[in-house]
C-alpha cells in the first residue's frame, strides 16, 4: 500500500477484493480443469447461469476495483509531478469505468439463452 | 564541519547499483505484475466477448491459441496472475503479521517463487 495513499477504506477493500479473488480462481480454475465446455453451447450455458453469471460479474469488479486501488498506488507513489498524476488518474479512472461497463454489456447479453 | 569522507561515501540511489534482496524482488515485481495484468484486461474482455456471441465467434477465440504470439502473451499474463496470486497471499499473510522476523520473510520470498514456478510449469504444459 502506498504511503502517500490516504485512508483505511481502500486498504481494506483491497484486501477483501483480494480474498474474494483467491476464492473464486480457485473455483474457477477447478471447474475449468474438472468440468471445462468443450463446446460454444456449453460455454454459454455456462455463463446463463445465474449463479455462475453473478459470481463472474462479482469477479470481474473485484479485479477492477482492486486494479483501481493498486495502480492509483502506485501512480501515486511514482509520479510527483501533480499535473501528470492528475491526468495519468483521470484516464486510468476513464479507462477503468469503461471496461466496467463492457463487462456489465457482455455479461448481460450471456444471460439471456 | 563534514569530512571529505562523509561527503564522498555513495548514496546508493542507483538503480543499477542497488541489490534488492529477494523479498524486495518479489514485492515490486507484485506492481510490476499487476500494471500488466491491468492492461492485458481488455485483451481478456474481448476474448470473452466474442466467444461468447456466437459459435463463429467462440471459435475463432479457439483458433487464437493456434498462434505463437498469442501463446506467449497468454504464458507472460499467466506467469504475471501466478506471481501476483501467490506474492498477494504472502502479503495478506503479512497483514495478519504472519512471516515478519527477517529469515522467515525471506523463507515466504523462496516459497512464492517456487510455487509460482511449479504453477507455471503446469501453464507451459497445458499451453504446448
Amino acid at each position: 500500500m502506498s504511503a502517500r495513499a490516504g485512508g483505511v477504506r481502500p486498504w481494506i477493500v483491497q484486501r477483501l477484493s483480494a480474498a474474494y479473488l483467491v476464492a473464486v480462481i480457485v473455483w474457477f480454475l477447478l471447474v475449468l480443469v474438472f468440468d471445462g465446455p468443450s463446446n460454444y453451447s456449453d460455454w454459454h450455458n455456462w455463463f446463463a447461469g445465474s449463479i455462475w453469471n453473478t459470481a463472474v460479474i462479482l469477479f470481474w469488479l473485484s479485479v477492477f476495483v482492486h486494479a483501481w486501488v493498486g495502480v492509483r498506488d502506485v501512480i501515486m507513489d511514482y509520479v510527483r509531478i501533480d499535473s501528470l498524476r492528475f491526468i495519468l488518474l483521470s484516464l486510468f479512472g476513464f479507462y477503468i469505468i469503461a471496461l466496467i461497463s463492457w463487462m456489465l454489456r457482455i455479461m448481460i447479453l450471456a444471460m439471456g439463452s | 564541519m563534514k569530512s571529505s569522507l562523509q561527503k564522498n561515501r555513495p548514496k546508493y540511489l542507483d538503480l543499477l547499483r542497488i541489490k534488492l534482496p529477494l523479498t524486495g524482488i518479489v514485492s515490486i515485481a507484485h506492481r510490476i505484475s499487476g500494471i500488466f495484468l491491468m492492461l492485458s484486461l481488455p485483451v481478456w474482455l474481448y476474448a470473452l466477448d466474442t466467444s461468447l456471441r456466437d459459435p463463429i465467434g467462440y471459435q475463432a477465440i479457439v483458433h487464437w491459441f493456434d498462434s505463437f504470439i498469442f501463446n506467449l502473451f497468454a504464458f507472460l499474463c499467466f506467469w504475471a496472475l501466478a506471481h501476483h496470486f501467490f506474492a498477494g497471499i504472502r502479503f495478506l499473510l503479512a497483514d495478519l503479521d504472519i512471516g515478519m522476523e527477517k529469515s522467515a520473510a525471506l523463507n515466504m520470498a523462496k516459497g512464492v517463487i517456487l510455487l509460482e514456478a511449479l504453477t507455471m510449469l503446469f501453464v507451459l504444459g497445458w499451453l504446448l
